[in-house]
């Protein structure tokens, strides 16, 4: 059991075009019996920082400790971790079996104990029917499946599982994610679940870090990444449809500040706090974010509405995505299926002030 | 664009601005067509029959000759007056039960257990050092170089050195052993010399191969998945675990292979045997592909030698059989073939 702390932590790889600059300044610190999900898009050095925490890799700049104990000279084994690869990194001439029960046999456990848990892990992970496969037969799901009951076998510290989860199919997914989730549960082991899936990270995560080129956007729960994301970046990437991003006038008329976009007639009002923090930081522009979740059609001449004509009606089963057009400038919306929206109509779409959110014009940063 | 509306590259148009084949040279593309050497029916005739002609000379006849002659009691003097006797099998019997045979077959065996397995083995280790122990890319490098040199050289001549070197009375091993203080000033030991002989080619061929297994098996080493071992340390597993249950598993098909290899260089070992001891001293560094070269070529006891040569091809055969299958095996089982 163990509480990771992430101390301005660097990576920096050397390579022939030149210094790659993996992981900058990385700040992030996971409670004991935590699940924290790393999210974020590829490339963006969610695997650098797992294999730093793993010691599969050297730190080049800050600390990373556990507990108290500063652990950047510590061998992976030293440190205690479990960890399933993203490249499941299977012993290829061993059976299925005996990859599970490797980092057993490694302990001196014995084979009688070590079979049981093998099939502990199989069941759990419904792969007990391919036991005395080679992995090179196996699909890539099961593959993978094989890569986290490796780590799962184990009784480490921390767990670290690196996109575990992107060969399985949908339904398979859910199942495993339920299952993780009750492991987490019963053991209190401290988790790091790296996946560029927001809809696993946030039904696994008790915090999710969401990372992006190389830095921490931000860390939190579920609901300040929802409601009150640190900037354009994760608001943008949290939430499915996207959220629909303005580039706004701050205009204000009779005491009552509006967000206006040039060249239409939208324009949107926000909650008093957001309104505050805009008057404090003045500036004449600002980008208006709200979410599609967040609009709702409603009968026209609705007051506090705006008006917009629909570009493009998707059905999806249980709902719509409406696509706006307001001269030139379009946005989308989350609607009912049966709403009364067809294209090229003209629509009232109402909003709660609360869910604009206000972003800097520059800096992008959240204005709160 | 359509295709015949592409650019042609600049050599495919001629002196005269036709198109030609292709981006040919001059010479090609001016060549008169139809009237080209090929215009006589005689010369494929001849291109085929001249290889297959001599073919028949070199392989096929003296197979043949070698075969007709294990029968007959030909020799030098039989040779000479042309008049020679089948024997049946008698030849085949006179080798089978002779105690040189014998000898020189346990000979061999002594030299494939202790140069091939020794020379493998040694490799197989060397090529883990090479990678696990040694860090720097360089030294890697260069320490490769310097074990691959001895390679290069021309069997017989590193026959001639170690030859030199292990002379009983001036040679520089036994100059070594006593500055070392292993060796009394006084004493020699005769490397050449009844037992030793068979051990002094054995440490010569040593010192040649056994870059062979080891550049074979690094290679191996090389490109298994470094994944893998990144998991076996995370999983806590000692050097000599993922030594034992990872890396020689995954790398014994290619062992195999480099051992192979070697058996059937040693198979047919004689230079070092005719330079070092001449299968000496009193035959005790025989090995029958010499003798073979002996009785054929030395004492024209062509008919025995015939024997001896169809005997060691026949095992020899056997031995390739087993091997290809064994190869085919490794093949399949790697996805391969
Ligand atoms: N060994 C290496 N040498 C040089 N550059 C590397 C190395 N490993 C990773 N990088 C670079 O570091 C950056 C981050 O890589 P990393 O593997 O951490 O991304 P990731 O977030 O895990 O992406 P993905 O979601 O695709 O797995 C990438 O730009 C990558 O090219
Ligand atoms: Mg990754």
């Amino acid at each position: 059991m163990a509480r990771v702390t992430l101390d301005t932590v660097n990576k920096i790889y050397p390579s022939r075009h030149g210094p790659v600059h993996a992981v900058q300044d990385l700040d992030i610190t996971i409670e004991d019996g935590e699940f924290v999900a790393v999210l974020g898009p590829s490339g963006c050095g969610k695997t650098s920082t797992l294999r730093m925490i793993v010691g599969l890799e050297t730190i080049t700049g800050g600390t990373i400790r556990f507990d108290d104990r500063p652990v950047n000279e510590l061998t992976p084994e030293q440190r205690n971790v479990a960890m399933a690869f993203e490249t499941y990194a299977l012993y290829p001439n061993f059976t299925i079996a005996e990859n599970l029960g490797f980092p057993l046999e490694v302990r001196g456990v014995d084979r009688k104990a070590r079979e049981a848990e093998v099939l502990r892990v199989a069941r759990l992970l419904r792969i007990e029917d391919i036991l005395g496969h080679k992995p090179a037969h196996l699909s890539g799901g099961q593959q993978q499946r094989v890569s986290l009951g490796r780590a799962l076998i184990r009784d480490p510290a921390v767990f670290i599982l690196d996109e575990v989860m992107s060969h399985l199919d949908a339904h398979l997914k859910l199942q495993m994610l339920f299952e993780l989730k009750r492991i987490h549960q019963s053991m209190g082991k401290t988790m790091v679940y790296v996946t560029h899936d927001q809809m696993e990270a946030l039904a696994l995560a008790d915090r999710v870090a969401v990372m992006s080129n190389a830095r921490l956007q931000q860390f939190g729960t579920r609901d300040e990444l929802y409601h009150a994301p640190a900037n354009r970046f994760v608001a943008d990437f949290i939430g499915e449809p996207p959220t629909n991003f303005f580039d706004a006038e701050v205009t204000e008329t009779a005491g009552e500040i509006a967000l206006a976009v040039p060249g239409t007639d939208l324009a949107f009002t926000t909650s008093p706090a957001r309104v505050a923090a805009l008057r404090n930081r003045g500036g004449k522009r600002a980008i208006v974010g709200i979410r599609p979740q967040n609009l709702f059609i409603t009968p026209l001449d609705d007051a506090g509405s705006v008006t917009a004509t629909v570009a493009l009606n998707e059905y999806l089963g249980e709902q719509s995505i409406l696509t706006f057009d307001d001269k030139g400038v379009s946005f989308r919306a989350l609607a009912p299926p049966d709403a009364d929206a067809k294209t090229g109509a003209t629509v009232a779409v109402r909003y709660r002030p609360a869910d604009v959110m206000v972003f800097d014009t520059d800096t992008e940063a959240l204005v709160a | 664009m359509s295709v015949d509306q592409l650019p042609l590259p600049a050599a495919a148009l001629d002196d005269a601005g036709r198109a030609a084949a292709g981006p040919y040279p001059d010479w090609f593309s001016k060549r008169r067509r139809g009237r080209s050497l090929i215009v006589n029916p005689l010369v494929p005739a001849v291109m085929v029959g001249l290889p297959v002609l001599v073919i028949i000379a070199i392989v096929i006849y003296p197979t043949v000759w070698m075969f007709y002659h294990a029968f007959h009691d030909t020799n030098m003097m039989s040779l000479f007056t042309r008049n020679w006797q089948a024997v049946g099998w008698d030849n085949f019997a006179l080798v089978l039960s002779s105690d040189r045979f014998a000898d020189s077959v346990l000979h061999l065996l002594r030299y494939l257990l202790f140069g091939a397995c020794l020379q493998v083995l040694l490799g197989t280790a060397l090529a883990q050092i090479l990678y696990e122990v040694v860090q720097s890319n360089a030294l890697r490098i260069v320490l490769l170089i310097v074990m691959v040199l001895p390679m290069m050289l021309p069997p017989s001549i590193v026959g001639v050195l170690w030859k030199f070197l292990l002379q009983a009375d001036n040679g520089a091993f036994n100059h070594l052993l006593i500055k070392l203080g292993m060796l009394a000033p006084t004493d020699r030991i005769e490397w050449l010399d009844a037992d030793l002989a068979l051990w002094s080619l054995i440490i010569a061929d040593v010192w040649q191969w056994t870059a062979l297994p080891l550049l074979i098996v690094y290679s191996g080493r090389v490109s298994l998945p470094p994944a893998i071992y990144e998991a076996a340390r995370v999983d806590g597993a000692s050097r000599w675990l993922v030594l034992r249950r990872i890396t020689l598993p995954m790398l014994k098909e290619i062992i195999a292979i480099a051992f192979i290899i070697r058996f059937m260089d040693a198979y047919k070992f004689v230079d070092k045997v005719y330079v070092m001891t001449a299968g000496g001293p009193a035959q005790r560094s025989e090995l029958p592909v010499f003798i073979a070269f002996q009785k054929g070529i030395r004492e024209f006891q062509v008919g025995e030698a015939a024997a001896y040569a169809i005997i060691i091809f026949v095992v020899a055969a056997i031995l390739i059989t087993l091997f290809l299958q064994y190869l085919k095996r490794v093949l399949k089982a790697q996805g391969i073939a």
